[in-house]
């Protein structure tokens, strides 16, 4: 007789793992407690809705091409609600199926973004802003976006600290945006609104830290926030 | 064969009883509307004999096989043929059930060392079908564990029985029966609740033996003892606190299987309220159990039972009700319930009865119990009671931290005379 240690039943003849406390099948799907299955529960649905979003999406494509095709006599402007929708498509899925793989998706999401400016450049006469604007804001965003998220994977508790570093890569990010504008429009760059957008959020930045480190020790924002 | 066409009827889908139909709109993470109920046996439980068990036993409750699905009008249950999971008893009890996953079953059977749990979500059946299922499913185990051929509980060996899927509520339906007279709101506990996840269980054992001498004593019947006590401790809590309002009621729950003879497995069972109204002046315990007797044997009269049930299932019967789309109607339905629903009771005790094992088998197991669903919010506290051969165990769940009603309990008891052992609290 051999007994599980973990949930003390009598395991039978032969037997020496638990199908309750070690089941064989995928650890996805493994159910082991009543609690168990809300978490299968959860990746149940997420996929239902993921498979819902294409569903509607392939659907657009299908219909914009058609009605182009058939009163258009050709593709003209469903090339561009094509592209925007496998845009659409391209971000949900790197988002859904690259889950937990933070950097992947961010890599995955910046290729898509670059690709569809590019794209949307191409068909509305290519006058390069594509290569001058897009590119570089999308790959900055990119890049503040992973630097958000390895700062915040080191902090223990994440909370207001997190909101502060969010607002201080969008300060950046608003540098960043009229460098590239005033490149592109003016070959000169001369700083006015972004200065002030930035010193805004720096200075809420401020204060959310302030808040997190010295008046509410690190509460995460679960806990503050919760309905 | 006749027999099995009607025990087996084509099993597509099943609409939700009377009773069951409130539930799918008021239930969620903590108002979970399950119910457990526990064996305890003396050995180690063989998990292989429990397998083959659970299977044979599903063979014989196929209109346990279903699940809960979303209509354009109402909730019904659907036939998908699967078993029951067997899951570890590692968690906190009466979880709700998942709706989102394809083929989940709305009951389940834990198992953790010697233990043997069942859990059904109310709307599959009540205390009464569970009992049933959970005798079916012992009688099975211990032939495959032990070899058993002596049952445990020959009451229920021919399986379910014809008329087992059967809603009686609405066949007890009488149009034009005037309805009850709307209660009062009643006091409510005043402890604050603990953090999710609330509920929280404390098991206490008494010999049965002495339980129903004390009773007997006392010129009442075991649940009427235990509601009066309840209901009593209830009083003094509130004249304690001193404010709230001035009715105390204690909800007991009755099963009508045996008035109407009737073999069905879902929900058929019925409140009485016994009530006490403070503002009458203080009732001693004796006055109580007075009370809480010819409140119950009033309420158990049939007159009053088509009453009631003619009352409940007249929101049913109705066409305008009937035509609103689920989606409006099951807020309409939380709404109602959580105004009408819990004001109306302070604190709810049910007695499952006894139940009496035989042959070699009995032995083998030392105890039962019964958890109740997680109350509601507003109520806080609600107790539980099954006696298994010797033992009685008393199960209070509560979403409180507060031991105040339990410990007075506890005290009242023992004061009575009666040995009570703590057996546990999780």
């Amino acid at each position: 007789m051999s007994i599980c240690k973990n949930c003390g039943v009598d395991l039978g003849e032969g037997n020496d793992k638990c199908p309750l406390c070690e089941p064989s099948d995928g650890i996805r799907n493994r159910v082991a407690s009543p609690a168990d299955i809300f978490r299968v529960s959860r990746i149940e649905n997420s996929r239902n809705i993921y498979e819902i979003f294409m569903l509607i999406l392939v659907s657009g494509v299908t219909i914009t091409i058609a009605i182009d095709a058939v009163f258009g006599k050709g593709m003209s402007w469903s090339l561009i609600t094509t592209t925007c929708i496998g845009y659409l498509i391209a971000m949900v899925s790197g988002i859904y199926l690259l889950r937990g793989k933070q950097y992947l998706v961010i890599s995955v999401t910046a290729t898509a973004t670059i690709l569809f400016l590019w794209l949307l450049d191409n068909f509305t006469g290519h006058h390069g802003w594509s290569r001058t604007v897009g590119l570089p804001m999308a790959l900055s965003a990119a890049l503040l976006t992973a630097a958000v998220i390895f700062l915040n994977s080191l902090s223990r508790y994440r909370g207001l600290n997190l909101l502060a570093t969010i607002m201080v890569a969008l300060a950046l990010f608003t540098v960043i945006v009229e460098y590239l504008i005033d490149r592109l429009l003016m070959s000169a760059f001369k700083l006015q609104w972004s200065v002030v957008t930035a010193a805004s959020l720096l200075i809420i930045a401020m204060i959310f830290i302030f808040i997190h480190y010295r008046l509410k020790r690190g509460r995460s924002l679960g806990r503050l926030f919760h309905i | 064969m006749g027999r099995e066409r009607e025990i087996h009827p084509p099993l597509e889908w099943m609409k939700l009883d009377n009773a069951a139909k409130i539930y799918p709109a008021i239930t969620g993470s903590e108002l979970t509307g399950v119910f457990r109920i526990s064996i305890f046996l003396t050995s180690p439980v063989v998990l292989p004999a429990l397998v083959k068990a659970s299977e044979e036993t599903a063979l014989l409750f196929p209109f346990f096989s279903v699940e809960l699905c979303k209509g354009f009008f109402w909730y019904y249950l659907e036939y998908n043929g699967n078993p029951p999971r067997i899951l570890a008893d590692s968690g906190p009890r009466c979880l709700p059930f998942p709706r989102t996953i394809k083929g989940e079953l709305v009951y389940r059977i834990l198992v953790r060392g010697n233990s043997i749990s069942v859990e059904f979500f109310h709307i599959l059946t009540d205390g009464g079908g569970a009992i049933f299922f959970l005798k079916t499913l012992l009688n099975h185990y211990f032939h495959n564990a032990c070899g058993i051929t002596d049952v445990p509980f020959p009451e229920v060996v021919d399986g379910p029985m014809p008329g087992s899927t059967d809603d009686l509520f609405t066949r007890h339906y009488e149009k034009g029966i005037p309805h009850p007279a709307t209660l009062a709101g009643a006091w409510h506990l005043p402890y604050s609740l603990r953090p999710v996840p609330r509920f929280r269980v404390t098991e206490f054992e008494i010999p049965a033996e002495n339980l129903a001498a004390t009773s007997r004593a006392a010129g009442c019947t075991i649940t009427e003892y235990l509601a009066s006590t309840l209901l009593f401790l209830l009083q003094e809590i509130r004249l304690e606190k001193g404010k709230g309002s001035p009715h105390i009621r204690v909800q007991v729950p009755f099963d009508l299987r045996k008035r109407y003879e009737a073999t069905t497995l879902r929900n058929f069972s019925l409140f009485a309220m016994p009530a006490l109204d403070i503002r009458m002046g203080h009732y001693s315990f004796e006055e109580v159990i007075r009370e809480v007797k010819l409140t119950i044997q009033m309420m158990t009269d049939e007159k009053r039972i088509r009453q009631v049930i003619s009352r409940n299932v007249s929101g049913e019967k109705n066409a305008l009700i009937r035509i609103i789309p689920l989606f409006i109607k099951s807020p309409v339905m939380r709404f109602l319930y959580n105004r009408f629903g819990p004001t109306q009771f302070t604190s709810t005790i049910t007695n499952m009865g006894r139940v009496v094992p035989s042959g070699p088998a009995a032995e083998m197991m030392e105890a039962m119990s019964v958890t109740p669903p997680p109350p509601h919010s507003d109520i806080k506290i609600t107790g539980g009671l099954i006696t298994l051969g010797k033992n009685t165990i008393i199960t209070f769940g509560s979403l409180t931290d507060n031991p105040e009603l339990e410990s007075k309990f506890v005290k009242q008891l023992t004061a009575a005379g009666l040995p009570v052992k703590l057996r546990g609290n999780a």
